[in-house]
C-alpha cells in the first residue's frame, strides 16, 4: 500500500449521488476525489431513460435550487420534455424529460471535470480506514491509500452485486459494469446493519425492427419548461422525440405463465427484496391475472441510437423466453433484442443506520447517499447525494448540518422517511408521501430553497439577485391585486360572462375575480390599466397563491403546528431506558435511533403518543432541575 | 394531536353528584364560552372577567336550544389549574345533558381531551411540583393503555363498524386519486366506474345521518353493555327482573346481535345500561351445553361489565371454572345469588369481586348496584367519563369529516390535489382511533389494489 495525497472528502462512487454529492463538497471549498469503477459510467442512467415525472421531478427542481447538477443536465440533453398533471391542480404538476442517456453522463462529466477542487479518478474503493470511530481514508484495489477527513458512500447497486435473467447468474454490477465486491464486508466488519436489495429492468430492442405505425405516438410539450430556474424556455429549444405505446396481449401473458417455472423470481433463486412499484411484467402478470392487457411505453435511449428502452417488460425471465414475449406485443412481431433484461442483487445499508443528515451515526465523517441507503430512483440518489455532499462539507468545516424539513422539500420527506422510518423495500418518491404537498410545488422550489443554496455558497450571486427580484415582482404584484378594485361595469362584466362566469352586482378587488377558476390572468388586461410586465413565471406564482389561498394557509397552518414538535430538540445523551413511565418498546427504539427532536421521535414507528407524551414532561423536568 | 389545541372533556365523574363540570382549557376557552353562554342581565360575553362565577343558559349554537341553565367560570391564564384559559360549565349532573355540552363546545373548536391531559399541561405550564413529574407520567401511560383498551373495543361497535365502511369508501376515492397523480399514464379502469363526485356527495349525506341520530336514544341503544352469565337456574332471569323492575325505567326489547342473547335497557341514576342475558347457557340442554357457553362467552367478551351468577350454596362446576377463565380479561362481578336460601358455605374466585345478593328480599342488591356504579365510574371499564369520551371522540370525528368533505365536494373543480387533501383530511379524523396513518395505508393501497410501474 503507498499513500496518495490527502483530500477533504473522498465520494466512492459516480453515479447520480456521487456526482451531486462531490459537486456540492467542492463548490463548497472542499479538496474532493470522485472513484469510480469505470469512469465511463459516470453519471451512467442503467435503467429507464428518463429524468423527472410525478414527485421525482419536484426533486430535480428542489436540487436545482440548492445549486444542484441534475436540472441543468437534462436541460442540455434532453429528446422529450412533458409537464404531467397539469389537469389535476398545482400541487401535483410533473416535469418529465426523456434523456439522450449518452449525451447526459458525457455533459456530467464534462461538468465534474470542469470543477475546481475536484478530482474524478477511476479505482475500486475496497476499504475504509476508520480509526477510534472515524474515518481517516479510502483504500483503492490497488493499494492505494486516500487520507481523507470525510467519505461518502455513494455505490449504487454496484456492492456484491450479481445480475440474473432466468437461470443465467452473472456476478457484475448494473450494465455489463464490473461490480465491487470487497467493500460491503468491511462495512460489515464496522457492525453496520446492511441488507441486500433487488431491483431490474427491460430489454433493449433495436427500433428499425418495431412498427411505430401501429402503436399511439407520444409527442412532447411544445411550450417548454426548462427543469433548471436558471434556464429559460428559449434557450433550451430543440427538435423532439416522440415515445410510443403498446400493449401486452393474451399470448404474451401465456408464455410468461408457461415459463414461471424458469423465473428466478418464482423459483426462489433471487432472495432480494424488489419494489412493488416496479414490478417485473411476469410479477404483474401473476398478481393481475384477470388484467387482459398492460401498458408498454417505448422510449429512445438517445439521439444518435436505435436502442429503445421498453418501459413496463422489467424481466428476469431466461432470455429466449424474454425473446418471444416481447415478439408479441403488438407492433413488436419483428423485434431484435439489443440488451437483455435483467434483475440485480445489490447490498445496502439499512438507513436506520444515518442521522437526519445522512452521517452514519456508528462512524464519524462516514456519509452515505443512493441506492446505498436503499433508495431507487435517479432523482431520489441525487437528491441525497447533494444532501450528504453538503453536510460532510459542514462538517469538516465545524458548522451546523444542513437538513430540509417535511414541510420545507421533498428532499425533507424522502431523507426523514428514510431514516426515521427505515424501508423493506427499494424506496421510490411518491407524492402522496409528502404531508404539504400543496407547499411543496415544483413551481415553487426556488422560493422555497435558493435563498438556503446561496448561504450554503452554491448559488451564484448573479441568480440569487435575480431569483430576489422574482420573488419581489411576485409580492409587488400579489398585493396589487388585492388593492385594484373592479367594478360591475359593462366591460368587465362582459369579460366575466365571455368566460362562463357571473358577472358583478358591486364591485370587488381583482384578486377575488382571479380566485374563480374560469379566469385567467390575461383575461383581465384590457380592464387593467396600471398592469405591469411581468415574467410568466412571476404570474404563475401570483395565480397559485391566490387562487389556492385558504388551502395554502390551512396547510401553512398544519406546518406551523408540525414545526413546533420539530424544533424541541432531543439531547444525543438521553438515557431512554431510565425515564420513568415510557414503555420499553419506545424506549427500545429511540435508544437506537437516536432522534434528534421530539417530532422526529414521534414519527418512529412503535413510539406512541403517550411516549412523546411522557417524553415531553421528562424534558419539562430536566430543563427545571 | 397539538399541543396548541383548545382540549375540553367532562371532568367530574358521571351520574354521582348533583353537579357536572365540562372543562375547557386553551386559547379559544373565551371564544367558546361566549358562544355557548349568555348570562342574565344583558352582559356581553367578552367582558367575562376573570375569575368570576356569572349564573347563565347554556345554549346549544347549532339548534339554538338552551340545554341547562348553570354557572359560568372563566379563568385567565396564568393563574389557572392549566396555567391556560380555562372555562367551566357548571351544569346540571345528568348524563345525557353534560354530554350534549360537552359536544357543542366540541363543534366549536375545542378537541377532546387527550387521558391525562389536563395535568400533563399544568406540569408542562409549571403548575406542578417538580416531584409530581414521575407521577404524572404514569398516569399518562396508565391512562392511555386503558383508554386504548376502551377505544379498540368500542370499534367493534355499530357507530364503529360504520365508521369503517366510511374510512374504506373515503380511502376508495383517495387511491384512485393518487394512483392517477402519481401514475398519470397508466390507464386506470377502475377510475372510469366510480363517479367521484357523486360518491362524495352520498358520503356527506350520510354522515350527515349519522350525526344527527347519533344523539338521540343511543344513550339507551348503546349504553354500558352488562352481561348476565351463569349455568342454568343460577337466578339470572331473577335478577334481571329485579333490576328492571324496581327501576321502573325505560324498559325496550332490542333483538340481540347474537342469535340467542337478549338484551334490555335500564337507566341506573342516570348511567344507561343494556343488561344482556346470555340466553345460549340459559336453555342448552347437555349435548348442546359445550356450544351455548361458547356463545355466551363470546357475549359476555364484548361487553363492558359481566355479572357471573353463580347460586351461593352452589359448589362450583368445571363450566363455572371455564367462564371465570374466559371473563378474567374483562371487568366483571361474581355474584353469588340467592343468599335467602343459605349464605355461600366458602369463598369461591376473587373476595374482592363477590357480591351476594338475594332478589326476592332484597338483599345486597344495593351494594350491587353501588359496585355497578363504582366499576362504571371509578375502576376498570373507564377512567370517569370512559364510555362517553369514546363516543363524544367519534362523534368529534363524523362532525370534523362532514366539514371536509363538504370542502371537498366546495373546491371540487380545484384539482385532484386539492380533494385529495380534503379527503385525507377525513379519513384521518375518522382513523384517529384505530392507529395508521393516512400516507401508510395510501402507499399499501395503491400498490395492492393497481398494476404499476416500469
Amino acid at each position: 500500500m503507498y499513500q496518495e495525497e490527502a483530500m477533504d472528502v473522498a465520494v466512492i462512487g459516480g453515479g447520480h449521488a456521487g456526482c451531486e454529492a462531490a459537486l456540492s463538497a467542492a463548490r463548497m471549498g472542499m479538496k474532493t476525489i470522485l472513484f469510480a469503477i469505470n469512469l465511463d459510467s459516470i453519471a451512467m442512467m442503467p435503467c429507464n431513460p428518463s429524468i423527472g415525472g410525478t414527485s421525482k421531478g419536484h426533486l430535480v427542481r428542489e436540487i436545482d435550487a440548492l445549486g444542484g447538477e441534475m436540472g441543468k443536465n437534462i436541460d442540455k440533453t434532453y429528446i422529450q420534455s412533458r409537464m404531467l398533471n397539469t389537469a389535476k391542480g398545482p400541487a401535483v404538476h410533473s416535469l418529465r424529460a426523456q434523456a439522450d442517456k449518452f449525451r447526459y453522463k458525457e455533459a456530467m462529466k464534462e461538468v465534474l471535470e470542469g470543477t475546481p477542487n475536484l478530482r474524478i479518478r477511476q479505482a475500486e474503493i475496497v476499504d475504509l480506514q476508520v480509526e477510534e470511530g472515524r474515518v481517516k481514508g479510502v483504500i483503492t484495489a490497488s493499494g492505494a491509500l486516500y487520507p481523507c477527513k470525510a467519505a461518502i458512500l455513494c455505490t449504487g447497486t454496484y456492492l456484491s452485486a450479481d445480475c440474473i435473467h432466468g437461470e443465467y447468474r452473472q456476478h457484475s454490477g448494473p450494465n455489463g459494469m464490473a461490480g465491487a465486491d470487497r467493500l460491503s464486508g468491511k462495512l460489515k466488519a464496522l457492525s453496520l446493519s446492511m441488507r441486500r436489495f433487488k431491483t431490474g429492468t427491460p430489454a433493449r430492442v433495436d427500433g428499425r425492427t418495431i412498427d411505430f405505425s401501429k402503436m399511439e405516438e407520444q409527442k412532447g410539450d411544445e411550450a417548454l419548461v426548462p427543469f433548471s430556474f436558471e434556464n429559460s424556455p428559449e434557450g433550451i429549444g430543440r427538435p423532439q422525440r416522440s415515445c410510443y405505446l403498446t400493449y401486452t396481449t393474451e399470448e404474451t401473458h401465456e408464455i410468461i405463465r408457461r415459463n414461471l417455472h424458469r423465473s428466478p423470481l418464482f423459483s426462489g433463486v433471487i432472495h432480494g427484496t424488489g419494489p412493488r412499484y416496479c414490478p417485473s411484467i411476469e410479477d404483474k402478470v401473476v398478481r393481475f391475472a384477470d388484467k387482459k392487457r398492460h401498458q408498454i411505453f417505448l422510449e429512445p435511449e438517445g439521439e444518435h441510437t436505435n436502442e429503445y428502452y421498453v418501459q413496463g417488460m422489467s424481466s428476469s425471465l431466461p432470455e429466449d423466453v424474454q425473446r418471444d414475449m416481447l415478439r408479441t406485443l403488438i407492433g413488436m412481431e419483428n423485434a431484435q433484442v439489443m440488451r437483455t433484461g435483467y434483475a440485480i442483487e445489490y447490498d445496502c445499508i439499512d438507513p436506520q443506520e444515518l442521522d437526519l443528515s445522512l452521517r452514519i451515526k456508528k462512524i464519524e465523517g462516514l456519509y452515505s447517499a443512493g441506492q446505498f441507503n436503499g433508495s431507487s430512483g435517479y432523482e431520489e440518489a441525487a437528491a441525497q447525494g447533494i444532501m450528504a455532499g453538503i453536510n460532510a462539507a459542514l462538517w469538516i468545516q465545524g458548522k451546523d448540518p444542513f437538513i430540509l424539513r417535511r414541510d420545507e422539500a421533498y428532499i425533507g420527506v424522502l431523507i426523514d422517511d428514510l431514516v426515521t422510518k427505515g424501508t423493506n423495500e427499494p424506496y421510490r418518491m411518491m407524492t402522496s408521501r409528502a404531508e404539504y404537498r400543496l407547499l411543496l410545488r415544483q413551481d415553487n422550489a426556488d422560493l422555497r430553497l435558493t435563498e438556503k443554496g446561496y448561504r450554503l455558497g452554491l448559488i451564484s450571486e448573479k441568480r440569487y439577485q435575480s431569483f430576489l427580484r422574482k420573488k419581489e415582482a411576485i409580492e409587488n404584484e400579489i398585493e396589487r391585486v388585492r388593492k385594484v378594485m373592479l367594478g360591475g361595469s359593462r366591460e368587465v362584466n362582459e369579460i366575466l360572462v365571455s368566460r362562463g362566469t357571473a358577472p358583478l352586482k358591486m364591485g370587488v378587488s381583482m384578486a377575488e375575480i382571479l380566485k374563480r377558476p374560469e379566469i385567467r390572468y390575461e383575461d383581465l388586461e384590457p380592464v387593467d390599466p396600471g398592469r405591469p410586465v411581468l415574467d410568466p413565471q412571476v404570474i404563475e406564482q401570483v395565480m397559485i397563491q391566490i387562487r389556492y389561498e385558504g388551502y395554502i394557509e390551512k396547510q401553512i397552518e398544519q406546518a406551523e403546528k408540525f414545526q413546533k414538535m420539530e424544533h424541541r430538540l432531543l439531547p444525543q445523551d438521553l438515557d431512554y431506558a431510565s425515564i420513568h413511565g415510557l414503555r420499553i418498546e419506545a424506549a427500545q427504539k429511540l435508544a437506537k435511533l437516536r432522534p434528534g427532536s421530539v417530532g422526529q421521535a414521534s414519527r418512529i414507528s412503535g413510539v406512541s403518543p403517550a411516549d412523546i407524551s411522557v417524553l415531553l414532561v421528562y424534558l419539562k423536568q430536566r430543563k427545571r432541575t | 394531536m397539538s399541543w396548541e389545541d383548545t382540549i375540553a372533556a367532562i371532568s367530574t365523574p358521571i351520574g354521582t353528584g348533583g353537579i357536572g363540570i365540562v372543562r375547557v382549557s386553551g386559547s379559544k376557552a373565551a371564544q367558546i364560552a361566549g358562544l355557548l353562554f349568555s348570562p342574565v342581565g344583558n352582559r356581553k360575553a367578552k367582558d367575562f372577567i376573570s375569575h368570576k362565577a356569572y349564573y347563565g343558559k347554556i345554549t346549544d349554537p347549532d339548534t339554538g336550544d338552551i340545554l341547562d341553565e348553570g354557572i359560568l367560570l372563566y379563568m385567565k391564564a396564568p393563574h389557572t389549574f392549566t396555567g391556560e384559559d380555562v372555562a367551566e360549565f357548571q351544569c346540571h349532573g345528568g348524563v345525557y345533558l353534560l354530554r350534549r355540552v360537552l359536544q357543542a363546545v366540541l363543534s366549536r373548536g375545542a378537541r377532546l381531551a387527550e387521558p391525562g391531559e389536563f395535568t400533563k399541561r399544568a406540569f408542562l405550564n409549571g403548575k406542578m411540583d417538580l416531584s409530581q413529574a414521575e407521577s404524572v407520567m404514569d398516569m399518562i401511560g396508565a391512562k392511555t393503555s386503558l383508554a386504548l383498551k376502551a377505544a379498540s373495543r368500542r370499534l367493534d361497535g355499530r357507530l364503529g363498524s360504520k365508521i369503517q365502511e366510511y374510512r374504506r369508501r373515503i380511502m376508495d376515492i383517495l387511491v384512485l386519486l393518487e394512483v392517477e397523480i402519481d401514475y398519470p399514464e397508466y390507464e386506470i379502469e377502475e377510475a372510469r366506474e366510480l363517479d367521484i363526485k357523486e360518491e362524495l356527495g352520498k358520503l356527506q349525506k350520510e354522515l350527515e345521518d349519522l350525526y344527527r341520530t347519533a344523539d338521540t336514544g343511543r344513550m339507551l341503544n348503546e349504553g354500558i353493555r352488562v352481561a348476565l352469565v351463569g349455568r342454568p337456574n343460577m337466578g339470572k332471569s331473577t335478577l334481571l327482573n329485579a333490576l328492571l323492575g324496581e327501576e321502573r325505567a325505560i324498559v325496550t326489547d332490542i333483538p340481540g346481535t347474537t342469535r340467542d342473547t337478549l338484551e334490555e335497557g335500564m337507566n341506573l341514576d342516570g348511567i344507561p345500561l343494556r343488561l344482556i342475558d346470555t340466553a345460549g347457557i340459559r336453555e342448552s340442554e347437555d349435548p348442546v351445553e359445550a356450544m351455548g357457553v361458547e356463545r355466551a362467552i363470546r357475549a359476555a367478551k364484548q361487553s363492558d361489565l359481566i355479572l357471573f351468577l353463580l347460586e351461593g350454596t352452589s359448589g362450583e362446576t368445571k363450566e363455572d371454572l371455564r367462564i371465570l377463565r374466559e371473563i378474567e380479561d374483562t371487568p366483571y362481578l361474581l355474584v353469588r345469588t340467592k343468599l335467602d336460601r343459605g349464605k355461600p358455605e366458602e369463598a369461591w374466585g376473587d373476595p374482592e369481586k363477590t357480591v351476594c345478593i338475594s332478589a326476592v328480599t332484597g338483599e345486597g342488591m344495593e351494594e350491587l348496584k353501588e359496585r355497578i356504579r363504582q366499576m362504571v365510574f371509578c375502576e376498570s371499564i373507564q377512567p370517569k367519563d370512559g364510555v362517553y369520551l369514546g363516543n363524544a371522540r367519534q362523534k368529534q370525528a363524523v362532525y370534523g369529516a362532514i366539514g371536509t368533505i363538504r370542502g371537498a365536494i366546495g373546491s371540487y373543480d380545484l384539482g385532484s390535489d386539492i380533494i385529495s387533501m380534503d379527503l385525507q383530511n377525513a379519513y384521518d379524523l375518522l382513523g384517529e382511533l384505530t392507529g395508521n396513518s393516512t400516507r401508510e395505508d395510501l402507499t399499501e393501497e395503491i400498490f395492492s389494489r393497481f398494476c404499476l410501474g416500469k
